[in-house]
C-alpha cells in the first residue's frame, strides 16, 4: 500500500498572543520570533500512516509538504520517524495563497510521485485554522473524501473502514480505495517519538525537492486566488475581561467566597 | 438573487445549528432584499418544512437521492452541489459541523465559488455592496476579515449567530428536487453509526460546564469534576490535551476545534486557557478558573479567579456545595 501524508510547517500555536505580530501584507507573522512546528492534526494523520505501515507489510509513505525551505524541517521529522521518502514543493512567494492554490499545487505534486491508495491530510492547519485544503485536494484528485477520521479500523485489499467523528458520535465509514482522508486527534493518534539513532539517520537521508515550473504551475495563478483576495482586515481582538480573584486564607475561605459569587449571580 | 442555507438535522429533529444558520441568513438576505432558500436532504428534513419556514426559510428545496445517508457527505455531495449550481445563489451557508465542514469546501469547488470557513460575523457592508466575514486565525489570537466575493460559501461557528426570535413563516414554499443517480456504485459506505449516550446534560446544551486540562495529571481524578458538576446540574469536558492524554473521550473536548459551548456558568479546572481552547468558550456567561499558576493565561480570559491547587480546592468546594444543599 502507497500512503501520501500532507504535512504543513506552521508557526507554533502555543506561542503566546503577545509575541504574534501579523503582516497584513502577508498574513503572516511579521517577526519570525517563534518556533515552527508541524501543524497539529498532520501530526495526528502521520501517526495514522505510521500505524498503517506497522499492520499492514510493504506499506510505504511519502511525507508531502508545499512551503518554504524551512519546510525541509518537518519532512527530516518525518524521515525520522520512518517515513520512506519525503517530498518538498517549494514555495516560491511569501505572499499569502489560498486553500484552491495549494490544493492545486499538492494535486500537481501527487500525481508526479504517483498516484497512492490513500492520501491522507490534517483537518486543518493549525494557523488559519481554514480545513478547506483536504477536501479541495479530494476534488483535485477526483478523489471520494472521507472527513474527520480519528482512525483506521481495517485496512484489507482495496478497502479501508474509518472510524470518523460526526455530530454527537462517531461512525464506521467504509470506502474504496484509492480514497482521500482528512484527519482529527483522539487519544490513539497522538504522534509518537522518534528514536535518536533515526533522527541522526534522517538527517543524511534525501528529501526531494520539486519547483513549481517543474509541476507545469504557474506561480503567479496562485497569487490570484479566489479566497485571501477579499481579506480586507486583520485585527487583534482585545479582551476587555478583568479577572476578580478569589481572596482566602485558605481552600475552604476560597470556596465559600466563590460560592458567595456565583450564588450572587444567581449562577448556584 | 437569494441565500442559500444547507441545513442538517440533529436527530430527525430542527436543531440549534440550523435555527442559528437560518437565523443569520434571514438577516443577511433580508438587508439584501433577497429570498432564503433552505435545502434539506429527503428524509432528513423533507418533514420539518413548516418549521424550516419558522426559522427563515422563504422556499424549502428538498433534495431526494437514492443512496444518501446524512452523515456520509460523499453520498450526497454531487446532487447538493448540482442543485446550487442550478440556483448560484450569492451566499451558501453551511453550520459548522463536521458534515457542514466538509461539504462546504467541495460545493464552493463545484460552483468555482471562494470558501471562508468558520465564520463569527456576517454582515452587510453600510454601502448594502459587500457582505463581510469576520473569522479567527491564528488559534483565535487574531480575527481575519473578508468580503466575500460574488459567489461564497461559508460555514457558521456553532453559537456565534443567534436563532430568530419570531416565527418567520409557516408554509414556505416546497420544492423537491430528484438527483439522478450517476453510474458505478457509491464509493463511501457508512457501516455503523455511534450517537453518544450521554448519562446527564448535553455538553452543548449543559447550563454548566466544568472541564479539566493538562494540569489535573491523569483520568481518575475526573471523577472528582463529575461529582462537582453533577452538584452543579452540569456536564463534564475537557481541553484538548485531556483528550490526547486518554483522560477522556474526544466527542468531550471542548475548543476551537472540539465542541463550542455557551453555558452560564464555565469551570476551568487545571486549564492553562490557550486560545485554541478559549476559542471553544467565549460565549460563556461567567467564566471561573482554578489554576494553582496565578500567570496562567486562563485568567486573561477568566471573570473569577482561583489560585489554588485543584486538588485541594475541589473537594472543599464539593463539601460546602454540599452542606449549603443541606440547609
Amino acid at each position: 500500500m502507497k500512503i501520501v501524508v500532507c504535512l504543513k510547517q506552521i508557526p507554533d500555536p502555543d506561542a503566546l498572543p503577545s509575541d504574534l505580530v501579523i503582516d497584513p501584507e502577508t498574513g503572516k507573522p511579521a517577526a519570525n520570533k517563534y518556533p515552527l512546528t508541524i501543524s497539529p492534526f498532520d501530526e495526528n494523520a502521520l501517526e495514522i500512516a505510521l500505524q498503517l505501515k506497522d499492520k499492514v507489510p510493504g506499506t510505504q509513505i511519502v511525507a508531502l509538504s508545499y512551503g518554504p525551505e524551512s519546510a525541509e524541517q518537518t519532512l527530516r521529522k518525518a524521515l525520522s520517524l520512518l517515513a520512506d521518502e519525503a517530498v518538498l514543493v517549494k514555495k516560491e512567494t511569501s505572499k499569502l495563497e489560498d486553500g484552491y492554490g495549494v490544493a492545486r499545487v499538492l494535486a500537481s505534486a501527487i500525481r508526479k510521485v504517483g498516484l497512492p491508495d490513500l492520501v491522507l491530510c490534517g483537518r486543518q492547519a493549525g494557523d488559519w485554522d481554514a480545513g478547506v485544503v483536504g477536501f479541495l485536494l479530494a476534488d483535485e484528485l477526483g478523489l471520494p473524501c472521507v472527513g474527520f477520521v480519528s482512525q483506521v479500523v481495517s485496512a484489507d485489499g482495496n478497502r479501508m473502514v474509518f472510524k470518523t467523528e460526526i455530530e454527537g458520535g462517531w461512525q464506521f465509514l467504509e470506502a474504496e480505495l484509492p480514497v482521500l482522508a482528512t484527519v482529527t486527534n483522539d487519544e490513539t493518534n497522538v504522534l509518537r517519538m522518534a528514536k535518536i539513532k533515526d533522527i541522526m539517520m534522517a538527517h543524511r537521508r534525501k528529501v526531494s525537492v520539486l519547483t513549481l515550473s517543474e509541476l507545469g504551475i504557474d506561480g503567479g495563478d496562485l497569487e490570484r486566488c479566489r479566497v485571501h483576495g477579499g481579506l480586507k482586515e486583520l485585527f487583534t481582538p482585545v479582551s476587555t475581561t478583568v479577572c476578580e480573584f478569589i481572596a482566602g486564607e485558605s481552600p475552604a475561605e476560597k470556596a465559600l467566597a466563590l460560592l458567595g459569587k456565583l450564588r450572587e449571580a444567581r449562577l448556584v | 438573487m437569494a441565500v442559500l442555507v444547507f441545513a442538517e438535522l440533529e436527530n430527525g429533529k430542527v436543531g440549534r445549528n440550523a435555527l442559528e444558520v437560518l437565523g443569520g441568513a434571514r438577516s443577511v438576505a433580508d438587508k439584501l432584499k433577497m429570498e432564503v432558500l433552505c435545502c434539506v436532504l429527503d428524509g432528513d428534513g423533507g418533514q420539518r418544512t413548516g418549521e424550516l419556514g419558522q426559522a427563515g426559510a422563504d422556499r424549502v428545496i428538498v433534495v431526494k437521492v437514492a443512496t444518501a445517508n446524512p452523515s456520509d457527505p460523499e453520498s450526497y455531495l454531487a446532487a447538493l452541489a448540482e442543485t446550487c449550481t442550478g440556483i448560484r445563489p450569492v451566499l451558501i451557508m453551511f453550520a459548522g459541523t463536521p458534515v457542514g465542514r466538509q461539504l462546504a469546501p467541495r460545493v464552493a469547488h463545484r460552483l468555482s465559488y471562494g470558501i471562508v470557513t468558520d465564520c463569527l460575523s456576517i454582515r452587510v457592508a453600510d454601502d448594502g455592496r459587500e457582505i463581510l466575514l469576520t473569522r479567527p486565525i491564528y488559534g483565535g489570537k487574531v480575527h481575519a476579515v473578508f468580503a466575500a466575493r460574488e459567489g461564497q460559501v461559508i460555514t457558521v461557528r456553532p453559537r456565534a449567530l443567534r436563532p430568530l426570535e419570531h416565527p418567520y413563516r409557516a408554509d414556505p414554499q416546497v420544492d423537491y428536487v430528484e438527483a439522478t443517480p450517476r453510474g458505478g456504485q457509491p464509493r463511501t459506505r457508512v457501516v455503523e453509526v455511534h450517537k453518544e449516550t450521554e448519562s446527564g446534560v448535553k455538553l452543548e446544551e449543559a447550563k454548566v460546564v466544568v472541564a479539566g486540562g493538562r494540569g489535573i495529571g491523569g483520568p481518575e481524578p475526573f471523577a472528582m469534576l463529575e461529582e462537582l458538576a453533577g452538584l452543579l446540574g452540569g456536564a463534564v469536558g475537557g481541553s484538548r490535551a485531556a483528550v490526547d492524554a486518554g483522560w477522556l473521550p474526544a466527542t468531550r473536548q471542548i475548543g476551537l476545534t472540539g465542541k463550542i459551548v455557551s453555558p452560564d456558568l464555565y469551570v476551568a479546572v487545571a486549564i492553562s486557557g490557550s486560545s485554541q481552547h478559549m476559542a471553544g468558550v467565549a460565549n460563556s456567561r461567567v467564566i471561573v478558573g482554578i489554576n494553582i499558576d496565578p500567570e496562567a493565561p486562563i485568567f486573561h480570559s477568566a471573570h473569577l479567579g482561583v489560585v489554588e491547587d485543584y486538588r485541594e480546592f475541589v473537594p472543599v468546594l464539593i463539601e460546602k456545595i454540599k452542606s449549603a444543599k443541606a440547609c
